[in-house]
């Protein structure tokens, strides 16, 4: 027993069960006498003569090992030793035989048998050793099998590539997915190469990775490796290769295993290509898109919003909060929106915001936020969309103000309209009254010369003709605001005119006490105009003037050009319109010095019939003819007090003929 | 033609003034004799002006511009297609002036004497004395 392994040596608790299968059992006493000598070894003998019963107990559990008597031509013995080993069972298969020819005639299951014990002779050590060591060796083989399955079962079921390769890179051994990916059977591939299954381009780097290996010994872990077959198509996979040794560390070769990874490799590429346009998309889109955490914490941003935080790298946004980048009064509405959006689940769609940029300018965005949820529904962020909208703010604003110009020109248009009925109306009419008129102003001057008393008389008559002087003068304006507007427009000169008309109302501005100081620019240029419709401006304007200084007073009149400055504060909406920057414009300023204009006045002084004459001294058409005239024009007129002492100042803008000439 | 001058200051400046409205006609003529210095004839139908002019043989003619039948332009052509009165100054009265052309009251226009409508004696006799004076 000295010679038994450690393991075995110590007394078995349990008894060893040994089955006998027999005939006759005619070797039981002896088999039993020796095997219960050594009360040690604890060894139980169990007979049976039918195969049959066998099959009904569970082998495994039952016995230790199988003694098949083969002595006496026992014809159930090759069954039962098939049957066995069928079971695979770790119970190890013992033959008794008279001698070695009568193993012979079991030539066909004898590689199945543990061990045979000759029956002459026999000596109870010898038969306890070898059931002993019979039971041991079937335990390894058993062992040795159960893991040469195993290795069989992986190389044949596992869809991984596994081979095992020589010093000289021809396969040795390869797994079953392997050879069928490259269209063969298992051992149709042992003792080829890589060069026989692959293209050069592929199956050089492979050999010389593997040679290296084996002058190294130096693993290569999870390679992602192209391989390209003959026909063109691609497969991805990752190799791990290590070297192969022999029990005595020596290097025999190479074995690896190689995952197909194509489909991953596809699938990866195919995100990072999704990924790449979703980037694209991202910041090219003229929007800013930001997505937030729960904490208001930037998880991605695109370029414009970066550029709209002020950062240039995505890693400078990312983790951070809108009060990392903007000033506390910015950040607290948009960031308190966020969490309200989380909080309730709801989003924010086109709310207009409004950003006053450093540089003073204002920039308007159309923003819609909208919660992210997971599968669960609970919110982990909130996505937004910013839209810069300042211009079609702007357009907006443009399109309100053009509608109501429109509307207002629309109403100015069925007032013109009224206004040209009207004053057709008061033509005709006038016509017709200054006959009559004209009677009875002679009529009542004729009576002025003969009534000298009683002064009753005289003063009633006085009043009848400067009642007839105010309707008089009624008619004429009525008149001229009803004149045709046709207008023939030649180059003239605006001095002379001027000139011309101070000269027509010399007796007017004498008898009000009214001094013209006249400046006029002798290089002014000409303008495009009709002189008797221009001359109806300057006298309105002239009598306006005489009306404002009832008392006397200076009325200075100036001409003048200049180039139109670019559009600033001091320039008009209506002088943008009517002229580009770099136009050569003739400038006429009439002011007088006279009670000015109030602020109630200053809106309707165009107005047709509004006068701050009392009733009967004017038609309240003065202005508004002169300005339809000068619109006729294409000119300016506007009215305003005069900065340095009190009056009003009239400005008419025109242009000048030629640029050119000036 | 009877020319008016200093040396004959006593004479009377014959005035023959064509409206169709009686009324106004009346009223120049009383206003201009009351100066002393005018004798006046009036005429409504302007289609009688040969025959009047060949018995009155005015100084100066005051001529309405718009009237039924024959208008001022009318009157104005057969005066001046007449030996006898082709050089008799004409003054057209006319309603159909400009508030500007108001304001100088007695004005030239194409080389024709005007008057606005409603004018004053005193415009009508500085008018007159102009006319005659060139």
């Amino acid at each position: 027993m000295k010679f038994l392994s450690p393991s075995l040596n110590k007394l078995p608790e349990n008894p060893r069960k040994l089955l006998l299968l027999s005939e006759d059992r005619s070797e039981e006493p002896l088999l039993r006498k020796y095997l219960e000598a050594d009360q040690a070894l604890n060894y139980q003998l169990f007979h049976y003569s039918d195969l049959e019963q066998l099959k009904f107990i569970d082998l495994e559990t039952f016995c230790h090992a199988a003694l098949v008597d083969l002595r006496n031509g026992y014809t159930g013995a090759q069954a039962a030793i098939e049957w066995i080993e069928s079971l695979r069972s770790p119970v190890a298969l013992i033959c008794l035989c008279d001698d070695h020819k009568q193993l012979l005639n079991y030539d066909s299951v004898a590689h199945l048998i543990d061990d045979y014990i000759l029956f002459d002779n026999l000596k109870q050590e010898e038969l306890t050793t070898r059931i002993g060591q019979a039971i041991r060796r079937h335990g390894k083989k058993r062992q040795l099998l159960h893991e040469q399955d195993l290795l069989h079962s992986l190389l044949h079921n596992v869809p991984d590539a596994i081979y095992f390769k020589d010093r000289q890179c021809k396969f040795t051994k390869v797994s079953k997915a392997m050879a069928h990916d490259y269209g063969y059977e298992p051992k149709n591939i042992i003792g080829k190469s890589d060069f026989d299954l692959f293209t050069e381009e592929h199956a050089r780097p492979t050999y010389n990775d593997e040679q290296e290996i084996i002058r190294t010994g130096e693993p290569i872990i999870g390679k992602l490796e192209k391989e390209t077959f003959e026909d063109g198509s691609v497969n991805w996979v990752t190799s791990t290769k290590i070297a192969l040794r022999d029990a005595h560390k020596r290097i025999i070769g190479t074995m690896g295993i190689s995952r197909n990874v194509t489909d991953l490799k596809n699938t990866q590429d195919k995100l990072a290509e999704e990924h790449q346009l979703l980037q694209t998309i991202l910041n090219n889109l003229p929007d800013r898109i930001f997505v937030k955490d729960r904490e208001g914490r930037y998880i991605l941003s695109n370029k414009h919003h970066m550029r709209f935080l002020g950062v240039e790298k995505e890693k400078e946004v990312i983790g951070t909060t809108l009060y990392d980048h903007l000033p506390k009064e910015y950040a607290d509405k948009p960031f308190k929106e966020d969490l309200e959006i989380m909080r309730r689940g709801i989003g924010l769609i086109n709310t207009e915001e409004k950003i006053e940029n450093p540089d003073g300018t204002t920039t308007w965005y159309l923003t819609s936020k909208v919660p992210l949820l997971d599968e669960s529904q609970q919110c982990f962020g909130v996505v937004g969309i910013s839209r810069d909208v300042s211009i079609q703010k702007e357009n907006e604003k443009k399109l309100r103000e053009t509608i109501q110009v429109l509307n207002e020109t629309q109403l100015q248009l069925i007032e013109a309209e009224k206004l040209k009925t009207v004053g057709r109306l008061a033509a005709g009419v006038a016509h017709e009254v200054k006959n009559p008129l004209n009677v009875v102003t002679l009529g009542a001057e004729y009576l002025e010369n003969k009534i000298t008393e009683p002064a009753e008389l005289a003063e009633i008559v006085r009043d009848m003709k400067q009642a007839i002087e105010k309707a008089n003068s009624v008619i004429f304006e009525l008149l001229d605001y009803s004149s045709p507007h046709d207008v023939r427009m030649v180059p003239m000169d605006v001095n002379e005119l001027i000139n011309q008309v101070v000269a027509l109302l010399r007796h007017n501005f004498s008898k009000a006490g009214i001094e013209v100081r006249k400046e006029l620019d002798s290089k002014l240029p000409d303008i495009q105009g009709d002189a008797a419709k221009l001359e109806q401006v300057f006298v309105n304007l002239f009598l306006n003037a005489i009306n404002a200084m009832r008392k006397g007073g200076i009325l200075e009149i100036r001409t003048y050009s200049e180039r139109m400055k670019n559009a600033g504060s001091n320039v008009s909406s209506q002088m943008s319109e009517l002229f580009r920057v770099g136009d050569k414009i003739v400038i006429i300023e009439v002011a007088d010095t006279g009670t000015g204009i109030d602020n109630k006045t200053a809106e309707k002084l165009f107005d047709p019939f509004f006068s701050t004459k009392s009733t009967g001294e004017g038609t309240g058409l003065g202005l508004s003819v002169a300005r339809s005239i000068v619109d006729m024009h294409r000119g300016a007129i506007s009215l305003g007090n005069r900065g340095d002492v009190k009056g009003a100042r009239a400005t008419i803008n025109f242009q000048a003929v030629s640029n050119e000439n000036v | 033609m009877f020319k008016f001058g200093k040396t004959e200051v006593k004479t009377k400046t014959k005035v023959l003034v064509i409206d169709d409205e009686a009324s106004f006609t009346r009223m120049v003529k009383l206003n201009l004799e009351d100066m002393g210095t005018y004798e006046v004839e009036t005429l409504n139908e302007s289609s009688k002006t040969l025959e009047m002019v060949q018995t009155f043989e005015p100084d100066i003619v005051l001529l309405d511009v718009v009237m039924p039948e024959f208008d001022g332009g009318d009157v104005a052509t057969t005066l001046r297609s007449r030996s006898a009165t082709k050089d008799t100054p004409i003054i057209f009265l006319s309603a159909m002036v400009s508030q500007a052309e108001s304001h100088l009251g007695f004005y030239q226009s194409g080389g024709e004497h005007f008057l606005a409508k409603p004018v004053l004696t005193e415009t009508l006799c500085g008018a007159i004395q102009t006319v005659l004076a060139t």
